[in-house]
């Protein structure tokens, strides 16, 4: 069966730090995997390979049949491999001279050449789904991050992406406001959409993940079912890091 | 104080405005453009263009706004005669207005000037406005059009104003080269009876008059532009 989305052999270094030493990944259709593991082990920046935001220095990139050589490649094959998948980041990054609303539609109508009416209608339907129906004619800074989080969540839908990557969604976010995001990006791993998520929330990851992946030092150290990895890892480094978050949290809550 | 001078002065001096801000007004909507183009340009680093760009501005904010136009006064009308000699044609330069010279002194200033004030606002767009973009699929053209540049002009915008007072003042400077803008004909009008200060003090409240008009139209401009930055009303 063909992959929806396939890393191979992905190297990346920034300088003399290699972050990425030859990652492996496939990706089926319909999965949602959870990236784990510690600061600096190159997750995020695996993610950002996927859709060229960084561009890897080796391997190649597929999503949905379209394969990439890193090495090679043209702008428009980045523009064409970028318009396969759509991005959710750390800080949102809302459009910031554009209302709710238009944040939504700029994908389908610079990018996919819908009729405004049209897409403002998509648009409209899609922020009520994520409970922004109240919001769409406010700019992201009068909103709260978690609104703004949502709306990047309706701007990444809305292009009905074949990949949707998570880049640390919640990190950026009061406590207070972590479970409205989450809710939204359950609700959306349950329509079935191929996603790619990297996160610190081990619940959500036990929750919404249907393969759990561990790296650390660039490399995948472990990866497996969320039963086998968050309960039994079998790898030591895996186990320490599991053991240190799980211990953090009654601290982090004060509680 | 003269005051029968002034009055009669007075009118003849707002004749001049017109030129004024007519180099005024061409100047910031060239230079400006090119500044916007220096200023992409040195951003993103193209070969060649780059250090041409910054050897541009440095030089051009070396050298005095006088200096500049004689030398765009004495020195274009020659180099322009050579050329057309070189080619077999011969242009007459004694035909191009002298305004002409110090339009293209004061477009190159703007253009050094602006380009600094562009190339920061564009460093104070956040770089995720720029991702952002490209991870819906735009291409850098689109994103550079509608999502930076209405940000970056925003941030600009205060500045841009202030050059732009600058720059109408500075077009004083265009009576060595004989263009009659408001301060040489109030000069040409003060010389008969020697009412300098009568002059002066007429083109001080024009000038100044402009400013507050043109301050008042960026302010304007300002809040229409950053109506989405944070903190203002909806």
């Amino acid at each position: 069966m063909a992959y929806m989305a396939e890393l191979k052999n992905i190297h990346k270094s920034f300088g003399n730090n290699h972050i990425l030493k030859g990652v492996n990944l496939s990706i089926e259709k319909g999965e949602v995997v959870v990236i784990l593991g510690p600061s600096g082990s190159g997750k995020t920046t695996l993610l950002r390979t996927v859709n060229f935001l960084d561009s890897a220095d080796d391997g190649s990139v597929t999503v949905n049949g379209f394969q990439l050589d890193c090495k090679k490649h043209t702008k428009n094959q980045v523009i064409e491999l970028r318009r396969k998948t759509a991005m959710v980041f750390q800080n949102y990054n809302l459009f910031q001279n554009k209302t709710i609303l238009e944040n939504v539609m700029e994908g389908l109508i610079t990018v996919k050449k819908f009729k405004k009416a049209d897409a403002e209608k998509m648009s409209r339907e899609i922020l009520s789904k994520v409970g922004l129906t109240e919001r769409c004619d406010f700019y992201p800074s009068q909103l709260s991050g978690g609104q703004q989080q949502r709306a990047g969540i309706a701007r990444a839908l809305i292009l009905d992406p074949d990949v949707i990557l998570f880049d640390e969604p919640t990190s950026a976010l009061d406590p207070e406001l972590v479970g409205e995001v989450l809710n939204t990006i359950k609700t959306v791993a349950k329509t079935g959409i191929t996603m790619i998520v990297v996160t610190h929330e081990i619940s959500f990851a036990k929750e919404v993940a249907s393969r759990i992946i561990f790296m650390e030092g660039g490399n995948i150290v472990e990866e497996g079912k969320p039963s086998e990895i968050l309960v039994n890892p079998k790898e030591p480094r895996t186990q320490q890091f599991l053991k240190r978050i799980t211990e953090q949290k009654p601290n982090n809550d004060g509680k | 104080m003269d005051f029968k001078f002034m009055m009669d002065s007075f009118p003849k001096i707002i004749l001049a405005v017109p030129i004024t801000l007519f180099m005024a007004f061409v100047s910031a909507g060239v230079g400006w453009f090119l500044g916007i183009f220096i200023a992409l340009v040195r951003k993103y680093h193209i070969p060649v263009l780059t250090q041409i760009c910054g050897v541009f501005v440095s030089f051009m904010r070396g050298v005095p706004m006088v200096i500049l136009l004689y030398i765009s006064y004495y020195a274009l009308p020659i180099i322009l005669y050579d050329y057309g000699q070189s080619i077999g044609a011969t242009f007459d330069v004694t035909a191009v207005p002298p305004v002409v010279y110090a339009i293209i002194a004061l477009v190159l200033d703007q253009a050094a000037y602006s380009s600094e004030i562009f190339r920061s606002a564009l460093m104070a767009v956040d770089e995720g406005q720029m991702e952002g973009a490209y991870s819906v699929g735009m291409t850098r053209t689109q994103a550079l059009v509608r999502i930076i540049f209405p940000q970056a002009l925003a941030i600009a915008l205060p500045n841009l104003g202030g050059i732009f007072i600058g720059l109408i003042k500075g077009t004083s400077l265009a009576y060595y080269v004989g263009v009659y803008e408001i301060t040489a004909t109030a000069n040409l009008l003060a010389m008969p009876a020697l009412n300098f200060i009568e002059a002066y003090v007429l083109t001080t409240v024009l000038y100044e008059g402009i400013s507050f008009v043109f301050n008042k139209l960026f302010r304007n401009f300002e809040n229409r532009f950053q109506k989405f930055r944070a903190g203002s009303a909806v």
